[in-house]
């Protein structure tokens, strides 16, 4: 068993090479937030590392944050009218950091001439825009619908990358760890009065035995956690690094819920 | 020469091309779907298809293998386009509404994101490890030569210097790129892929300074958005930069009436400013020097009928009217 502080250096390392890839000082002025997922990074090092050699394991988890990292900055192009400078340059600069992020997997991909990854990762990453649209374009659905999208959407690149180097067992594990994160993020924005289809999905259709929406996500957040421990049983030695990615990584529930507030 | 009539030349690898590009872009969503395949119905001059095509010609040409880099470059093309209107706030592109219009920018990104993501899988077609270094290292450049666009919008105090190595980034290379992936997929020489390369790069300094003088000189009609939208976006072209160096005065006319924070609605006097200034003629000039060393280039490659074409090319896309 490999504990997860037995990777640090080896995790620093990606990081190091993620923020030296990535600097350029006008940006971090403007958007000094984007960065490298330090949870995910160590998670699917420790996984990957399993069946391949740190080498191949520290490229592939590299090129796996860049394109989470180009993923998630645009998720932040903002969608308003916009009337000051600042506001538009920052804007301007989120769209064309997601695309110089992608451009830097690519490279790095091509560098370690690794063309069926290069395949492996654009054809994921039209799903996975695919399924964002459906979301997006979706009014209202089924928990079960709107989950097993956001679950491709987390996880599908991870998924398909575990699958390529021979561990689709631990793909479950990526697929609950990264759901579970997603959902928590979604029930603190939404207890903020941010829009979420997937509290909206359990708040408006599964309400039939419960007195209140924090019971309704209360439940369904211990059900998630339930299957996680189901799968820290079953890869025992991975245990430490699931349980690490939980406690640093993932938000804990709201303090309370401000019915009035949430749509 | 119209470009029509160039390209009737190679009329049946081009429809191969479009076809292919039109069943590329088929997303299994109706809105990506739909938002792709107006941008391909909006048309466009099909420069990098073209000249990976014609550039193929000076080695084995398999219009089989070498569609997927053509449609590779204009998909890569397509997706800057989606993601620069978003950039630009444009309404209209080529006389449509952009993506971000019709929809939203979140449409948008996820459509500039997806057609970015197969012209990465039309590339992956090809084993060879140079194809992506080239193609990815042009969308790094990209991409930073935005970046540092976006950081010199209204500096009025940048120089040549700093003009030139943008336009090389935002545009010139990735039409040096198709000129050297398409004799590189044809297995030339080394030699005519570096000419190939450098006609393309010149064609495209050439090209982007005529986009520019036609941003000033155009009509709404002709360029598909209202002229004079560079200087209202920041954005210091060579017609702006001649003039400003030439009119200490009118520099300060800019400094003073174009901020980062106002609209800039009337910008009529302005852009007459710039017209009479002489920063046309000059642009223009520069654009002819660019498009002189490009047929330099043409000149030592080998005589094949190709040559005639980006020839007639050349010339067209240096002095085009829109």
């Amino acid at each position: 068993m490999v504990n997860p502080s037995h990777l640090h250096g080896e995790v620093t390392a990606i990081i190091e090479k993620f923020n030296q890839l990535t600097y350029h000082p006008y940006i971090k002025d403007y958007i000094p937030s984007v960065g490298i997922d330090e949870g995910k990074c160590q998670l699917f090092y420790a996984a990957l590392s399993k069946n391949t050699t740190k080498e191949e394991a520290s490229v592939v988890t590299l090129c796996a944050l860049l394109v989470q990292a180009a993923l998630d900055v645009h998720e932040e192009v903002s969608l308003h009218p916009i009337d000051s400078d600042t506001a538009r340059k920052n804007r301007q600069l989120h769209v064309l950091i997601g695309d110089y992020y992608s451009s830097l997997y690519y490279n790095l991909l091509a560098e370690a001439d690794r063309v069926p990854l290069t395949r492996l990762f654009s054809c994921t990453l039209q799903e996975i825009n695919e399924q964002k649209m459906d979301v997006y374009e979706a009014v209202e659905g089924s928990y079960a619908q709107i989950a097993d999208h956001l679950e491709f959407i987390e996880s599908g690149l991870y998924g398909k990358i575990l699958e390529e180097y021979e561990l689709p067992e631990m793909k479950a594990i990526f697929e609950s760890l990264f759901f579970y994160n997603r959902y928590m993020d979604e029930w603190n924005k939404w207890s903020k009065g941010e829009s979420s289809l997937l509290m909206k999905s359990l708040t408006t259709f599964e309400t039939a035995d419960a007195s209140t929406h924090l019971d309704i996500l209360s439940s369904k957040q211990g059900d998630l956690m339930t299957q996680i421990h189901m799968l820290m049983d079953e890869h025992s030695d991975f245990r430490q690094h699931m349980e690490k990615y939980l406690s640093e990584s993932v938000q804990t529930a709201p303090n309370g819920l401000d019915e009035s507030k949430v749509r | 020469m119209k470009l029509a009539e160039i390209y009737g030349h190679f009329q049946s690898d081009i429809k191969i091309i479009e076809k292919e590009l039109e069943e590329t872009i088929q997303a299994r969503h109706e809105v990506l779907r739909k938002a792709s395949t107006d941008l391909l119905h909006a048309g466009g001059k099909r420069i990098r298809p073209v000249f990976v095509l014609l550039a193929a010609r000076f080695g084995t040409y398999d219009i089989h293998a070498l569609k997927h880099i053509a449609v590779s470059l204009e998909l890569i093309h397509m997706a800057s386009l989606v993601h620069d209107d978003v950039i630009d706030d444009a309404e209209l592109r080529r006389g449509r509404k952009t993506i971000k219009s019709q929809w939203d920018n979140r449409v948008a990104m996820y459509a500039g994101d997806y057609i970015f993501a197969k012209a990465v899988q039309t590339a992956a077609y090809f084993d060879h490890r140079s194809i992506h270094l080239i193609i990815s290292d042009a969308i790094m450049e990209m991409c930073i030569g935005e970046v540092e666009q976006i950081r010199d919008q209204f500096n009025w105090d940048q120089n040549l210097r700093t003009y030139f190595r943008r336009i090389k980034r935002k545009t010139a290379l990735l039409i040096a790129v198709s000129c050297k992936l398409g004799a590189i997929a044809a297995g030339t020489s080394d030699e005519i892929q570096r000419r190939l390369y450098l006609f393309g790069y010149y064609v495209g300094m050439s090209f982007q300074i005529t986009d520019d003088v036609l941003d000033f000189v155009g009509t709404k009609e002709q360029i598909g958005k209202p002229a004079g939208g560079d200087l209202r976006q920041g954005n210091v072209t060579l017609p702006a930069l001649y003039a400003m160096h030439k009119s200490p005065q009118l520099k300060t006319e800019i400094v003073q009436n174009l901020s980062k924070d106002e609209h800039h609605e009337d910008m009529e006097p302005i852009i007459e400013r710039v017209k009479a200034s002489g920063g046309i003629e000059y642009a223009v000039s520069i654009s002819d020097q660019y498009l002189a060393k490009a047929f330099k280039q043409l000149e030592a490659l080998p005589d094949v009928e190709a040559k005639t074409y980006f020839l007639q090319l050349a010339s067209y896309i240096g002095r085009r009217k829109f």
